[in-house]
């Protein structure tokens, strides 16, 4: 990942909500949702944001005791992270494809509280309710096919 | 919308016209069914909503106005005209086809549609005239999950219509005040409600869904009940054998997960309340020992509670939407985690709860 790099959240087919800077994100598709509180959601609120990935490092470093490089290497592995799960997607036009943030949205966690090292960039992934969405797979239909059969019973809570 | 965006389940339109012809054709089988088998009608009062069932012929509405028993109200006469009017019919006992199958991208139309192939069952709504389709293929392929929350696309469609969410929780309390119970199965949460409800005097509004509006201009958010039934597996049903008592065993059981339905209305008709106002959220939590006991629990984690299992068993929900609401529901009110001991006494409990409004 380059420095440059701008990232925005994987929406539709994620949804998220930041509350008491405690961030919950929901991917919709695979029935997996995550958690990130302290330093993460502090860190995905600037991602979020819009900023990149190399300002996200000076910003975090200016407020934060420690040396930049352990910083910069715990935030591009954090946003790996972020990207692997789907819960980001890199930006490829940064002039447009950001946008205002949303009014109704709590604004991110970008004032910093004591500036201490940097926390742990923890994801918390939570998988337990898996069964319900692979229980209710996307229905591709066609006309031509008739009602479309699902493989295994189908029964859903 | 392609595919793989398209929230499980769902089904739009390509086109506006094309989902106003889908639902037109669906209304036209719909008109079809009921000149050859004659009509039923229930009228319902939910969130102040008056809901309009009309069946072609009688052999839905076992399976479907079942669950909303307590939300029926005179259905003769002028009465008030309707919020919203779904119109219900089956293949088998009509002998009329399913709708259209809908297929390819979304549209605009505002035509929300929830196919559910395996049943094969499908739902349709046009909030622009008010009115939705429901239609199975007959009455023997209504799940028991279904007969317990019948209708739970076209409620969920016309609850965001109001800014309202079908949260997966239950609510207790007394008529000036009450508790959103949420939590994940096994969490506690239909023992909660149920010892609330044949325990004490605390009146339910709902145990496994309710319709939930925020508040506004000073006011709470309000629960609002739907479905007076409890799913409850056997371990359960042991815990309350005043339910068997009351002649509770007779409901369906669903195959999936061993649960029966149970019908509150036909055990604690006079504890069911149609709306709670919430004034805090409790996240019940099985610990060990003996004790119950509320404490205070972030907002963030009852987001993380309560929102997940929402929009998963709600997939028909704008899942953004519903997320922004649940996030101001937790945002407004105290949360706290409500510890119930594996060793209570279930009239702890409500005690707990009674606590926690005084």
């Amino acid at each position: 990942m380059d420095a440059g790099m701008r990232f925005r959240v994987n929406a539709p087919q994620v949804v998220h909500q930041t509350l008491d800077g405690e961030v919950v994100l929901i991917q919709l598709a695979s029935g997996i949702y995550y958690s990130l509180r302290g330093a993460a959601a502090e860190v995905f609120g600037r991602l979020e944001r819009g900023d990149s990935l190399g300002d996200v490092v000076a910003g975090t470093v200016a407020h934060r005791e420690g040396g930049p490089a352990g910083v910069e290497a715990a935030i591009r592995r954090f946003a790996e992270e972020l990207a692997a799960e789907g819960l980001i997607v890199a930006v490829e036009d940064e002039g447009g494809a950001l946008g205002p943030v949303p009014s109704d949205r709590e604004p991110a966690a970008l004032t910093l509280g004591p500036l201490g090292p940097l926390g742990p960039l923890t994801i918390e992934r939570y998988d337990d309710l898996r069964d319900l969405v692979l229980l209710d797979p996307i229905h591709e239909v066609a006309e031509s096919a008739g009602w479309p059969r699902r493989a295994g019973d189908a029964t859903r809570p | 919308m392609t595919a793989s965006s398209r929230p499980p389940g769902t089904v739009d339109s390509a086109a506006p016209q094309a989902g106003v012809a889908l639902f037109d054709a669906a209304l036209a089988s719909f008109d079809r069914a009921v000149k050859r088998i004659g009509v039923v009608e229930r009228r319902l009062r939910i969130a102040g909503d008056v809901v309009r069932l009309v069946f072609a012929g009688p052999a839905l509405v076992a399976s479907v106005a079942r669950a909303l028993r307590p939300r029926e109200i005179p259905a003769d006469g002028p009465g008030p005209s309707a919020d919203l009017e779904v119109c219900i019919y089956d293949s088998a006992s009509t002998g009329i086809g399913p709708p259209p199958i809908p297929s390819g991208p979304a549209g605009d139309a505002g035509i929300r549609g929830y196919l559910r192939p395996e049943i094969p069952s499908l739902n349709l709504h046009d909030p622009a005239r008010g009115r939705a389709v429901h239609w199975v293929a007959g009455p023997h392929r209504v799940p028991a999950w279904d007969v317990a929350a019948p209708l739970r696309p076209i409620l969920q469609w016309r609850a965001e219509e109001r800014g309202a969410v079908l949260a997966h929780a239950a609510a207790v309390g007394r008529p000036g005040a009450g508790v959103l119970l949420v939590g994940k199965g096994g969490s506690g949460k239909s023992t909660a409600a149920l010892a609330c409800g044949l325990r004490s005097s605390l009146l339910l509004a709902g145990d496994d869904y309710v319709l939930v509006e925020p508040g506004a201009d000073g006011a709470p958010p309000r629960a609002h009940a739907l479905y007076a039934t409890a799913k409850l597996g056997d371990d359960s049903l042991a815990r309350f054998p005043e339910l068997s008592r009351k002649g509770a065993s007779a409901g369906p059981r669903d195959p999936a997960t061993g649960k029966r339905t149970v019908f509150l209305d036909e055990v604690i008709p006079e504890r069911l309340a149609p709306e709670i106002p919430v004034r805090a959220i409790l996240l019940p939590r099985v610990t060990d020992g003996a004790r119950v006991r509320a404490v205070p629990a972030s907002p963030g984690h009852a987001l993380l509670t309560l929102a997940p299992s929402t929009i998963f068993q709600c997939l028909e929900a704008r899942a953004d939407l519903a997320l922004r609401t649940m996030r101001a529901l937790v945002a407004s009110v105290p949360c706290l985690a409500l510890e119930v001991g594996a060793d209570a006494d279930l009239a702890a409990i409500p005690a707990a709860v009674e606590d926690v409004l005084s």
